[in-house]
């Protein structure tokens, strides 16, 4: 071997060590903090997967969420108020009213369940009618749920949503309605806890069962705290899981600040 | 000598890439924290992930606003309900800075006047961060070589929605750092600041660093809280199983006092009295960390003792002990309680143990309290009262806090705004101080 080529075979080596030097400092500024923790999460979810827990995509987006008080009083309307309400029989009992109305709502079918209630809703067939927006997520084919709202998200306890029932020929016959009033933001805005996050701490936490489907997680609020008629809401993620094998579903929350899950029943 | 160039390019070409390959090695040697981010990210502990709400770029966060007028008067902001601190970060990360310059350093004067630039939004620190800690919360990359902390964040917004310059400042020296930036857009940050409530501030420079300074009397509301508690035992789960050494943890208990031994380096002490909790964790070996690391470091601690983060911020860095005071906040507000609760002390392990103190108590759910407001006198009047009391000299720092109230009975507490003053080396209320 001559000297040259020994010259060259160096150029090429050093070049090499070069390339390798530069990509090594790139690399480790630029994607392996972020990498970390997409692995983390990416490998829960694989563990899921093996166990065989169904879920569909998840956002890995925090939500904007806030501490809120409201009042919810007992009394807000009575029994003489509701008994004027045209075109229903309804009642008022601990809070909540209870009506039939007088003839079902036939829902068109092709048209949107939504636009053919908002219009009732709307009107002044129910008290505070405009408060309430239609949820998607929450109503099924026995049930439409309208739902007061903080922030343009749902409140996602009985005492703040009205529910439709609807028969098995479409028609809605009656509904109940609960209602919460005054409602103050008690604190600046603050991140939650992504769908993501919320799902894969439950099953690290173990409440997610083996061979179970995740069919809905949804963003509201639901309340934390009671003091008399005033009760303050938190943003939470409800889960809701049903068994593969069986029908049993079951509603997981959790807290969307503090990540604390707790269980509830779905019909709560 | 162009015929002697081209007769030895080759001996050339090898010199050069030799001299590179120096000068990368070089760099990777010096730099291990460039290429090695372990400190960094959501990530607690390696082997057993913590669950954390709030990342490390949360905990770090500016926690003051201060507005100042056309006319130099300064307006400290709360209550805002889309939180201008969040608002600007949403911002911040989005903008590419072009480089540091440094516009002047070690003038009182000149400073005061960038603390009090007119028309423009400042976010401070409650007290300095360093360089790598502002870069992982805004998103930026910013050379910690030219400017290695930073104090406040000003933002001016004299120049419509679009700005091209923002300032960093550093109270060690009094030193501003411009930098540039194209185009940056200022809507969401000018509009974050609408509604909520103010009161009027000042500026002036007090035992040799810059203080915020009340000029007249100020009303502040009262905040309610519902009082977390967390479990000794599942606290000591926690901390002791942290590792992949798992080891059995046993407890005994003395005279009030519960102490959870795991192994034979880990010891946690519960004051059952008190309600407070003392960690240590003999390693042996001393862990060094330099100043732009140990931030990190501290918070994967933090995030490994189990406590719930929500309204927990930085407040300060003891250089003496390497050790982090994290404090409950409320809008900005720091939160004192003299048995300490809501604080999270983290000492870096540097003589062979690492130590946390902390409590079971912490605020998490707020509570509607009524719309009292409580009146303070002006800062003026405050210091009079100590220098009356004999003690304005040992006196190094000045806030407005608020004061949560001991009261084992109840689970709701309601907390009041007051002075605090820095009193030899601790925060201590200025009613204490001066009966």
């Amino acid at each position: 071997m001559n000297f040259k080529r020994i010259q060259w075979i160096f150029i090429i080596a050093f070049v090499l060590l070069d390339i390798g030097l530069c990509v090594s400092l790139l690399m480790g500024t630029q994607f392996h903090n972020t990498g970390k923790q997409q692995s983390q999460t990416q490998i829960t979810l694989k563990e899921m997967k093996n166990d065989l827990i169904s879920v569909g995509p998840l956002s890995d987006k925090r939500r904007n969420g806030y501490y809120t008080a409201a009042q919810s009083n007992k009394a807000w309307t009575s029994n003489n108020r509701v008994n004027q309400l045209r075109g229903q029989t309804a009642r008022f009992n601990d809070g909540i009213v209870n009506s039939t109305f007088q003839k079902n709502i036939k829902l068109r079918t092709g048209a949107s369940q939504q636009q053919q209630l908002d219009k009732v809703v709307h009107s002044n067939l129910i008290l505070h009618g405009k408060q309430y927006s239609y949820n998607e997520d929450l109503s099924t084919a026995k049930q439409i749920v309208y739902t007061q709202t903080i922030k343009d998200q749902p409140v996602l306890d009985r005492e703040g949503q009205i529910k439709f029932h609807v028969n098995n020929n479409h028609e809605v016959t009656g509904y109940t309605q609960g209602y919460l009033s005054e409602f103050k933001i008690l604190r600046p805005r603050a991140m939650t806890i992504s769908q993501q996050q919320a799902v894969t701490w439950l099953y690290r936490h173990n409440q997610i069962n083996n061979n179970s489907r995740i069919t809905h997680v949804i963003f509201g609020y639901s309340k934390i705290q009671k003091n008399g008629n005033q009760v303050v809401f938190v943003p939470i993620w409800t889960v809701n899981v049903k068994n593969k094998a069986g029908g049993s579903a079951q509603s997981l929350r959790v807290n969307a600040f503090s990540g604390i899950p707790f269980k509830m029943s779905i019909n709560n | 000598m162009i015929a002697k160039f081209k007769d030895n390019w080759e001996a050339i070409l090898l010199t050069v890439v030799v001299v590179i390959s120096l000068i990368l090695s070089g760099i990777v040697w010096v730099n291990p924290y460039r290429s090695d981010h372990r400190f960094f990210g959501d990530n607690g502990t390696s082997t057993s992930r913590q669950i954390t709400t709030q990342s490390m770029r949360d905990i770090y966060l500016p926690t003051q606003v201060i507005k100042t007028n056309g006319d130099q008067g300064q307006h400290l902001l709360y209550g805002q309900s889309s939180n201008a601190v969040l608002t600007a970060r949403e911002s911040i990360e989005k903008w590419r800075f072009h480089r540091l310059t440094r516009i002047q350093s070690g003038r009182e004067k000149n400073y005061l006047n960038y603390l009090r630039l007119n028309n423009s939004i400042m976010l401070s620190y409650p007290s300095s961060v360093p360089m790598t800690i502002f870069n992982d919360s805004f998103n930026q990359d910013l050379n910690v070589n030219s400017l290695n902390k930073v104090d406040h964040i000003v933002i001016p917004l004299d120049t419509g929605n679009k700005i091209s310059r923002i300032y960093l400042l550093s109270d060690d020296n009094f030193r501003v750092f411009r930098l540039k930036v194209d185009h940056a857009n200022v809507k969401a940050i000018r509009q974050s600041l609408k509604g909520g409530s103010s009161i009027s501030v000042d500026h002036k420079i007090f035992d040799g660093k810059p203080i915020v300074t009340y000029p007249h009397g100020v009303k502040l509301p009262n905040f309610g809280y519902q009082i977390t508690k967390i479990n000794p035992d599942s606290i000591s789960q926690t901390l002791m199983n942290n590792t992949s050494k798992r080891s059995t943890v046993t407890s005994q208990q003395e005279n009030g006092h519960v102490i959870y031994q795991g192994g034979t380096s880990r010891r946690l002490t519960y004051d059952s009295n008190k309600g407070t909790l003392d960690y240590e964790n003999y390693i042996g070996q001393t862990d060094h960390f330099s100043y732009q690391q140990i931030y990190g470091h501290l918070y994967n601690m933090l995030a490994g003792t189990g406590v719930p983060l929500d309204s927990l911020r930085y407040d300060t860095y003891s250089n003496k002990n390497e050790a982090i005071t994290y404090r409950s906040f409320v809008e900005g507000f720091p939160i004192f309680n003299d048995q300490g609760y809501g604080t999270v002390q983290i000492q870096n392990n540097q003589d062979g143990a690492e130590r946390y103190h902390f409590s079971l108590y912490s605020l998490q759910v707020p509570v509607a309290v009524n719309n009292k407001k409580t009146s303070l006198p002006s800062s003026a009047v405050v210091f009079n009262g100590l220098r009356n009391a004999g003690k304005l000299k040992e006196i190094t720092g000045m806030r407005i806090g608020y004061d949560w109230k001991t009261n084992q009975g109840s689970n709701v507490v309601t907390l009041t705004p007051t002075y605090y003053l820095r009193y030899r080396g601790n925060w201590e209320n200025y009613e204490n101080l001066i009966n």
